[in-house]
């Protein structure tokens, strides 16, 4: 896998709703974490950018298409650098599901989503394929507990499959996962579906998805 | 007759076994001394009462060798497992590997994930890391950063445990 300095984009942000002083300082510190993000973050003023920047609790329209992170002020360089680096690992999903075919060398990959053959996950994906997703980490835990036809996994989980397609493609191109064709039908049993449902209503937890 | 189900959370000294629990059911838990060897060692819990009057015993437990009846007491029958990893200490990644191997049959037979506390962004080990270690092991769970104290970062590693159990159908 390539490093993650060979990894780095030139990413565009601006803030919105910042006082100029604190829109300084996070301009500041975005600048002195240059090197250790896993982008090249710019601010800029006009659009278009990858990501806007607001204070929390900010409302107000935020441009169409670009990501938004919310941070507290007094700033942290170490929630700052986390949050951008979520960001990043989101951005590249995104644009990875745009280009399902290739994995981060640029090679082709074959994408062998078909009838009768399931998406076997071989490891857990890199942190930067999921971000903090809620959904790729469903489908993740799913995939890595048995395999799943496409169809199913998107039934199952709630997702939508075009989404679901997207992401197998984007966790086979980085070759964590792998289509096995024809294997034993691996359908679970719903033996236990009543306790678990019992648990999720008790904890106040959503699904089975 | 009722039912009782235990979920584990181990991990070493400190991490917060015990913090996460009751995070998770928002109450101090119960110490019990649980004998795997005729050595009883005590163990803290907490219980959720389902609606069909089973129990839900969750189980703050330690995964050293020198406990080993008595996690594999609680293991027997458990229906999955949490192990915590505390990213401050001088090794987390030989941490979690001796916790993924002391619990490999649990795993293998339930679910698992793997929750890394006190991690700091751009501290090594990353979160790869320890999946590589997980891989290693042939373990292929979630791997999430998670701040003990936070009982909706707590709910999340349980969440993702049932979605595994549901998936494997239990």
């Amino acid at each position: 896998m390539a490093s993650a300095a060979s990894r780095a984009v030139d990413r565009r942000f601006r803030l919105v709703g910042f006082s100029e002083r604190d829109g300084l300082v996070v301009r500041s510190m975005v600048r002195l974490l240059a090197g250790r993000t896993r982008d090249r973050w710019t601010a800029v003023d006009a659009d278009p950018v990858h990501l806007v920047i607001v204070p929390v609790g900010f409302i107000g329209d935020l441009p169409p298409g670009a990501a938004a992170m919310n941070v507290a002020l007094p700033l942290r360089a170490d929630d700052l650098w986390s949050q951008l680096d979520r960001v990043s690992g989101q951005l590249a999903l995104d644009e990875g599901m745009l280009r399902p075919g290739r994995s981060d060398t640029g090679e082709a990959r074959p994408v062998a989503a078909g009838p009768g053959r399931r998406l076997q996950l071989l490891r857990w994906p890199p942190d930067a394929l999921l971000g903090s997703d809620l959904r790729y980490l469903r489908l993740a835990t799913m995939l890595g507990a048995r395999p799943f036809a496409i169809d199913e996994l998107a039934a199952k989980s709630n997702i939508p499959l075009a989404t679901c397609h997207a992401f197998a493609a984007v966790l086979h191109a980085n070759g964590v996962a792998q289509w096995l064709i024809d294997p034993d039908d691996p359908h679970a049993d719903e033996g236990n579906a009543g306790l678990f449902s019992r648990i999720r209503s008790k904890l106040g937890l959503e699904g089975p998805r | 007759m009722n039912q009782e189900h235990r979920i584990l959370f181990t991990g070493t000294i400190g991490v917060g076994k015990s913090t996460a629990v009751s995070s998770l059911l928002g109450g101090p838990l119960v110490s019990e001394a649980v004998d795997g060897d005729g050595v009883p060692v005590a163990v803290d819990h907490g219980d959720v009462v389902l609606d069909n009057g089973d129990r839900l015993r969750l189980y703050g437990t330690p995964g050293q060798r020198r406990f080993e009846p008595t996690w594999r007491a609680l293991a027997d029958g458990a229906m999955g497992l949490v192990v915590l990893v505390d990213h401050a200490r001088p090794s987390p990644l030989a941490d979690l590997a001796i916790y993924l191997e002391n619990f490999l049959d649990l795993i293998a037979r339930t679910g698992c994930v793997i929750g890394v506390a006190r991690m700091h962004a751009g501290h090594e080990p990353g979160l790869d890391a320890f999946a590589d270690v997980a891989a290693r092991h042939g373990v292929v769970c979630p791997v999430v950063p998670v701040d003990v104290r936070d009982r909706a970062q707590v709910l999340s590693l349980v969440d993702l445990l049932l979605v595994q159990l549901e998936s494997r159908g239990g």
